[in-house]
């Protein structure tokens, strides 16, 4: 019985932890790198950074002494990163075992909707039509992401209560204040890259992406200062035009966005201990699913 | 083509400084500027621009809607009050808001150190303000809807219960109504009830 019970948990964890695949690739997969390449590498090193800090808050959960130390090294592996970021997506894998390993379903939602990101700014950048087909194109992304209902999140509107209302909430930001507001830029610049690639010519668009990350660098210039954010950038705000060309959109970003600090603030947090956060990381991945945990009646883009 | 060029990027320029005109007459409902008001709190204590006390003793926002006479003006003000010292006077930080309701500057207020503050065991007073105000802005409760839209005060009081359990019970103002608006939070921001009541 002990045999059988162990199979199908081995089963479960493997179903659970399966590699993502978005198959067919799009023919526009990537390809913002080919015309915007130092974005392109930004995006990479922001998965990377992502990686790594939850990796490492994981393995010295319940053991960080001085947070303001540990920020101070952890912010300096993450700079030299960004001075040189990765030319290609790096495996989660390789970087954060124990990541990976503790938080099956969320790398899998994550996995999913970074896939969505990077698709879109594939068609945003490289789209020779700049009117219905490029939009019909997008659309049809979209719902190819929907339909992969295991591991999509929820496209509803949810509130910032959904981040901010858990008994860990709010944790990371408190004790690692430079660091949220770098992930904060971080989405920041994926977000604007979706309103600086709808500039109706290449001229405009090279123009606006080139001010994003000028702009982008100098929110993490002098941190925690120089990014004034008070609370998550959101997509309806920071990317208004994208926002009313693709309604549904910026609920599935933003509440991916959530979850990522919903895991840092878990992880962070002293009242998650190690034994609870795979079973947390579980009930909170669903919730992300879940259209109608959270849910908000009115979008904030409405 | 230079010219074209120029024209191209004058033309960006242009439309940049327009939106930037038109975000400065944008107008936000005074509840979410009082929900930003609570984000700005916590950021500019996690800085350490003022003291956390802001976040533990919080006892009142007060919200002003402003006449900018230049666009860079700010468009509201959040005087942030913790609980009165033993002289009657609160130590305050007044957030000035620009029109999308981000903070643009604060200055502190000298007042008294609070005196028989309440103490909270889970959210701290500024996470229970900062529920009912998540409360007034997305619940379907129709009754909230002028709470939103015209708030001016919220002031929080911590309550037994009949039943021995203390609550946060979050009274608010507002100049589209005469009526008050009371939201009942358990201490870990849960909200239990809210609805209106005569002053």
């Amino acid at each position: 019985m002990k045999k059988i019970i162990m199979l199908l948990i081995f089963l479960i964890s493997s179903v659970l932890h399966a590699e993502v695949v978005w198959y067919p690739s799009p023919p526009e997969a990537y390809k913002l790198g080919e015309v915007y390449p130092e974005a392109q590498r930004l995006l990479f090193a922001f998965d990377y950074g992502h990686a790594l800090v939850y990796e490492t808050l994981i393995l010295k959960k319940g053991t960080i002494k001085n947070p303001k130390e540990l920020e101070k090294e952890l912010l300096t592996r993450i700079f030299s990163i960004l001075e040189n970021p990765p030319y290609i997506k790096v495996d989660e894998g390789d970087i954060a075992p124990n990541y990976v390993y503790k938080f099956p379903l969320v790398i899998n939602l994550f996995d999913w909707s970074h896939m969505l990101h990077q698709f879109v700014l594939d068609v945003l950048a490289t789209s020779e039509d700049r009117g219905p087909v490029m939009v019909d194109r997008i659309n049809t992304i979209y719902e190819k992401y929907k339909s992969n209902k295991a591991i999509a999140i929820t496209d509803e509107c949810k509130s910032m209560l959904f981040m901010d209302g858990h008994y860990f909430s709010k944790t990371f930001r408190k004790q690692f204040p430079s660091f949220n507001l770098l992930i904060w830029s971080y989405h920041w610049f994926q977000i604007k890259l979706y309103e600086a690639l709808l500039a109706p010519t290449k001229m405009e668009r090279d123009v606006a992406v080139a001010n994003t990350i000028a702009q982008f660098k100098s929110l993490i210039s002098d941190l925690p200062d120089s990014a004034d954010f008070d609370m998550m950038p959101e997509t309806a705000t920071e990317a208004p035009t994208f926002a009313k060309l693709f309604p549904k959109i910026p609920a599935a970003f933003d509440n991916n966005h959530m979850l990522h600090d919903i895991v840092s603030d878990m992880i962070t947090s002293d009242k998650v201990p190690v034994e609870k956060l795979r079973g947390e990381a579980l009930r909170l991945g669903r919730m992300a699913q879940d259209p109608d945990a959270f849910k908000v009646p009115v979008c904030n883009q409405n | 083509m230079k010219n074209v060029k120029s024209l191209v990027l004058l033309l960006v320029l242009i439309s940049c400084s327009i939106q930037t005109l038109l975000a400065a007459e944008a107008s936000v409902a005074l509840g979410k500027v009082a929900e930003l008001s609570c984000h700005r709190l916590e950021r500019l204590v996690t800085l350490q621009k003022i003291d956390e006390k802001f976040l533990t003793k919080l006892v009142s926002l007060q919200i002003i809607k402003l006449t900018p006479a230049k666009p860079a003006d700010p468009s509201y003000k959040v005087i942030a009050s913790q609980y009165a010292g033993a002289d009657g006077s609160s130590i305050q930080v007044e957030m000035m808001m620009d029109a999308t309701g981000k903070g643009v500057s604060q200055t502190l207020k000298a007042g008294t150190e609070a005196q028989n503050a309440p103490v909270w065991s889970d959210k701290d007073a500024a996470s229970l303000v900062e529920n009912s105000l998540h409360y007034i802005l997305e619940s379907n409760n129709p009754e909230a809807r002028p709470f939103a839209s015209g708030l001016t005060s919220v002031v929080l009081k911590q309550v037994k219960t009949e039943q021995g359990e203390t609550v946060g019970r979050v009274e608010m103002h507002s100049t589209d109504t005469t009526k008050l608006f009371e939201v009942t939070l358990k201490e870990d921001g849960t909200v239990e009830s809210a609805n209106t009541i005569n002053p």
